[in-house]
């Protein structure tokens, strides 16, 4: 081995990855939105009569034994006073993509699982913003202050012991899996909560004698693929804390925009408006000629000092109509910019988070289970 | 190991076992392929742990049983070019190498140990059905396709072909969460009740086998991890894949109200051209029925849009909605019946596939959930 892969596979022991895992989210954001269901057993999920099943199940509710993909008629059985609520997925994708802004101002390299939860690998972000500790820390505050919803984040050297350990520490947890510590935290885990470790391969291994991970890792790798194939060979590394799986973030978003540099520094607002008018129809008529949406707004000042600065919201629908894109850009300039007196150098709009109007469509599924949309 | 064969017997025999042809990444043992003699038989075996194909092949013995492993690839490229139709393969004296002779050529070839080759599980004594080749090929071609891809590792029992088992029928489903086809089939005999979940791949390659035999049926045994699809000539036996299989009798929608009679032929092609300009993200097939006509259109931002009347052969209530065309395609495509009928209530719930009578199809449905268009 070279020395460059010896360096590789340093970078790689060294790897900072968290796992964002929202606590019950479609009940928790139903209970944040409607306060008189704070504290009571909510059910999020299809209707009993339409044989439904439980999408999520607030913490109230998951003390009757309430579990997601459960027939909801059978939840309603286990806790007959459990408020039933239809799932608004629209409503939930939308805070899930602000969620996602929050994780992409501090990583690039974001990948989402589902509505609710993420891999971040935030290894290349310690020099811009600390420790990966603070970094996992300050996510969670900034979802809790800025959407007021909870959630559990384990950070480890890769995303199957991430996973863990935002499992670890429910609702509302912040576990840390050291390398140092990976041995230790594996050892006693039950064999199921290895990812891919259904209820038959656990009965499977639980009839050889394996109940923990550490009971799992007695055995050959050769034992290992010869009882249980090539899923085998991943037992192995799993139970040993191996995963080289890369964090892969979603194609990168397309984005369209336009700026303008001043040959003066400008002070005036109304100036200031008049370009902010003008770069925004010119970004909306690109959009139109692409035939698409945009979910974000963004602005971008750049001020005498060159501190440069970007601010950006998120719609409630995509749009590529020139009010609601001035409106939003204009009520970025306005609040959420601090001049400080200062002139500015430089202006920009953009359009992000692009939809087709056709690529809106979903792919409804046949089961409601986790993982399926 | 001395004994003679034809060239066409070798050949049959190293290129079926060689589908279950391990890659030698994991284990270096498992792209071997093992020979084994005993009195007028070669025994040829191959395996990625997966699965296990043997294949037995008629041979004349002149010096006694034995047995020797080699590469899988190397065999499969010599027998493909031997010069004449009788072959001659001896083990060395020494136990190192194997020749291979045949007209005027003569291969000397390097052994694997045969030590390191993996034991696999004796073939059960207890049969649990019997069944005609090609129904069981019927089947499987109506099914594997609709599996979840095996790349896509989390949902691993998507993966597979649920086989069940019941008096005289068997029933085989597959799935990929968004689309479900099920093949009911007539059994020879009746069988004991069973439930056995296989991955869609090696029942894809079984399929790919049992089209190259002539037997006319095949018997099904069990041991609890594993499934064998047994003929008098071939082996093939399937790892069970232990993993709850999704109750699927609820997800099909027999009581749709909204019936589209339609040749299958006219009902394919208009998918097909459809099918050229649908947003590569959703792949979306837009259905508008109204005043009793049948409107298939799509559209995407980057090709533009193409529109068709397809003629409904009963009257139908208006309905629109939209499916992931490919979807439907792949179901069409593989079916028989000249006519078919799909089977609608509303926009948002799934949709059933249906061939009109015949025998061509009997026992086929095919389940699809549609697209929501936000």
């Amino acid at each position: 081995m070279g020395k460059g892969n010896e360096r590789r596979s340093q970078r790689q022991r060294e790897r900072k990855i968290l796992h964002v895992d929202m606590d019950a989210f479609y009940a928790s954001v139903e209970q944040r939105d409607r306060p008189e269901l704070r504290g009571k057993p909510v059910i999020v999920g299809g209707r009993p009569e339409e044989r439904g099943v439980v999408a999520a199940a607030s913490y109230e509710a998951r003390k009757y034994g309430i579990r997601s993909a459960m027939p909801t008629a059978r939840a309603l059985r286990l806790c007959p006073h459990a408020v039933l609520l239809r799932p608004r997925m629209g409503h939930y994708r939308r805070i899930s993509q602000r969620i996602r802004e929050i994780f992409l101002s501090y990583t690039p390299w974001v990948e989402p699982l589902s509505l609710d939860e993420a891999f971040l690998d935030v290894t290349g972000s310690e020099r811009l913003f600390g420790p990966a500790e603070r970094i996992g820390r300050e996510i969670k505050r900034r979802i809790f202050q800025e959407l007021g919803l909870t959630c559990s984040v384990g950070l480890a050297p890769n995303k199957f012991l991430a996973k863990l350990a935002s499992d670890h520490q429910k609702p509302d947890g912040f576990t840390v899996i050291r390398p140092e510590e990976v041995e230790g935290f594996l050892r006693d885990l039950p064999v199921e909560k290895l990812w891919g470790v259904g209820p038959a391969t656990a009965r499977k291994l639980r009839a050889l004698g394996l109940r923990t991970v550490g009971d799992l890792r007695r055995l050959s790798k050769e034992e290992l693929i010869g009882r249980f194939g090539k899923w085998g060979l991943r037992l192995w590394e799993r139970a040993r804390g191996v995963d080289e799986r890369p964090v892969v973030p979603e194609r990168e978003p397309k984005s369209l925009s336009r700026e303008t540099t001043f040959p003066q520094d400008v002070h005036d607002d109304r100036e200031l408006d008049q370009v902010l008018l003008q770069l925004t129809h010119e970004v909306v008529e690109d959009l139109k000629g692409e035939g698409r949406r945009a979910r974000t707004v963004q602005i971008k000042v750049r001020f005498a000092d060159f501190t440069t600065i970007t601010r950006q919201c998120t719609l409630a629908e995509p749009t590529d109509s020139p009010e609601v894109f001035l409106g939003a850009a204009r009520k970025l300039l306005r609040e959420r910019v601090e001049r400080g007196g200062r002139g500015v150098r430089l202006l920009g709009v953009g359009a992000r988070n692009l939809v087709d109007p056709e690529t809106e469509a979903k792919q409804l599924s046949l089961f409601s289970l986790p993982g399926l949309p | 190991m001395d004994f003679v064969c034809t060239k066409s017997a070798l050949t049959f025999g190293v290129r079926t076992a060689g589908r279950a042809l391990g890659s030698g990444s994991t284990m270096p043992i498992l792209a071997g392929m093992k020979l084994e003699v005993q009195g007028d038989q070669l025994r040829l075996t191959a395996t990625d742990l997966e699965r296990a194909i043997h294949v037995t092949v008629p041979v004349e013995n002149r010096g006694g049983d034995g047995a020797a492993v080699l590469s899988g690839q190397l065999l499969t490229k010599i027998t493909g070019m031997l010069p004449d139709e009788t072959v001659h393969i001896r083990l060395a004296e020494a136990g190192d190498k194997l020749t291979i002779h045949s007209g005027e050529a003569t291969f000397e070839l390097l052994l694997l140990p045969l030590d390191d080759y993996p034991e696999l599980p004796e073939v059960p004594e207890q049969t649990v059905a019997t069944i005609r080749r090609e129904r069981l090929m019927r089947a499987l071609e109506l099914t594997t396709f609709a599996a979840m891809s095996a790349k896509e590792t989390s949902r691993l029992n998507l993966t597979g072909v649920d086989i069940t088992l019941q008096g005289e029928r068997a029933r085989l489903v597959a799935t990929n969460g968004y689309r479900l086809a099920l093949k009911e089939e007539t059994l020879e005999s009746e069988a004991p009740e069973g439930e056995f979940l296989v991955d869609a791949d090696a029942l894809k390659d079984l399929h790919s086998v049992l089209g190259g035999l002539a037997d006319e049926t095949v018997t099904l045994l069990t041991n609890a991890g594993h499934l064998f699809f047994q003929t008098p000539q071939v082996i093939y036996m399937a790892r069970l894949i232990q993993e709850e299989y999704p109750d699927v009798e609820r997800v099909i929608p027999r009581e749709n109200p909204i019936g589209l009679s339609l040749s299958r032929e006219a009902f394919l092609s208009a998918l097909q051209r459809a099918e050229i300009t649908t947003a590569p993200e959703s792949g979306a097939v837009i259905f508008e029925v109204q005043d009793g006509t049948l409107k298939i259109s799509s559209s995407s931002a980057e090709k533009g849009q193409t529109e068709e009347i397809v003629p409904l052969l009963k009257p139908a209530a208006s309905i629109k909605i939209s499916f992931r065309g490919e979807y439907l395609i792949d179901a069409l495509r593989r079916m028989k019946s000249p006519e078919v009928v799909f089977w609608l209530k509303d926009p948002e719930s799934a949709g059933l596939l249906e061939p009109a009578g015949g025998e061509e199809d009997q026992g086929f449905l095919y389940v699809c959930m549609p697209i929501r268009m936000d």
